[in-house]
């Protein structure tokens, strides 16, 4: 890609609407996380933003730096109307509350990896399908893969699939009964899509 | 006479989204807050007789609010209007007293038909 124009994805209104069909996907991605850990879970208010894919692995850098020292991140691509990557990053503090919860032990390295990947695609597929659903747009997914396991932030992210126009990032806390766990969700998207985003957006908001 | 209807939600596009799936024959004074803490406030000076109560927000969330009425002793018609659907949030919320539970996304279909069944607005 050659020189491009930075410009705001998204204007303040779409943002806001954004926030709020995000906010509803990861409501039901909470609910199936705790019928998952069989607990209770307490949501937050995600914080969405949005970057350039030029600045993405130094952004999502800066935002996860010094809370973890090392991390876990699981990949899932998406197409359709609709059409990137989607990354979900773990810290390892967080990897560990999972664990526990599950009841696994540490060492067991198989267990782990399959928990990441059965809660990534319980959290990517809940939030962009509610998303995708509350805006009419059509939507599939590839499977999840492990891109890496207590790693430094910036090996996981340099492994994506290719460039892409535009990243959006959402920070998502999950408050459980008996412990926190929080993590990043990061979906990398094109032109294209973010055009089809704001179209269905728009559409959302007129149908009040 | 017009109910005073408090709509609280940190997200201005739900609020407004509520403002407009609100029953056209209903006689209302509507006040906002976009926190649970705000809301308390209007809740204090009388200008929630009927309250449309989102879960998830800063500072205080719906929880917090519905504790504070609670404590506090105040007098409200609470719907709780939400994104949580665990069914623990749910029964937490009628727990602490709220009348009702909305799912979002919502229309104006079931706000209306939701407030009926709490008895705080008849098409009627």
């Amino acid at each position: 890609m050659g020189f491009t124009v930075k410009i705001e994805p998204l204007n303040e209104e779409e943002n806001e609407i954004l926030q709020e069909v995000i906010n509803i996907g990861m409501g039901q991605a909470g609910a199936s996380l705790a019928k998952l850990l069989d607990t209770f879970v307490n949501l937050s208010v995600p914080r969405v933003s949005w970057v350039n894919d030029d600045d993405f692995v130094s952004k999502v850098g800066q935002l996860v730096e010094g809370s973890d020292d090392s991390w876990s991140g699981v990949r899932q691509a998406f197409y359709n109307q609709l059409e990137g990557e989607a990354f979900a990053i773990y810290g390892a503090n967080g990897c560990n509350q999972l664990s526990g919860l599950m009841g696994y032990d540490e060492s067991e390295d198989m267990a782990q990896e399959e928990l990441l990947l059965d809660v990534t695609n319980i959290l990517i597929g809940a939030c962009l399908m509610g998303v995708a659903k509350q805006i009419g747009k059509q939507l599939d997914f590839a499977a999840p893969s492990l891109v890496g396991i207590d790693k430094p932030i910036k090996e996981l992210l340099y492994s994506r699939d290719r460039e892409w126009d535009q990243c959006l990032l959402i920070e998502v806390n999950f408050h459980l009964e008996e412990s926190n766990f929080s993590c990043h969700l990061v979906m990398l998207m094109s032109e294209a899509s973010i055009e089809q985003l704001r179209s269905g957006l728009i559409s959302f908001m007129e149908s009040y | 006479m017009s109910v005073a209807l408090l709509i609280v939600d940190d997200s201005g596009f739900s609020r407004k989204a509520m403002l407009k799936s609100l029953p056209e024959a209903w006689d209302v004074d509507i006040t906002q807050a976009t926190n649970g803490e705000e809301a308390l406030e209007a809740l204090r000076k009388g200008l929630g007789e009927v309250v449309l109560l989102d879960l998830t927000m800063p500072v205080l969330d719906g929880f917090g609010v519905l504790e504070g009425i609670r404590d506090e002793g105040l007098t409200a018609k609470v719907v709780v209007v939400s994104a949580d659907i665990q069914p623990k949030a749910k029964l937490r919320v009628i727990t602490l007293g709220a009348l009702a539970f909305l799912q979002k996304p919502f229309n104006k279909e079931s706000l209306a038909a939701t407030l009926a069944e709490c008895g705080v607005y008849s098409e009627d």
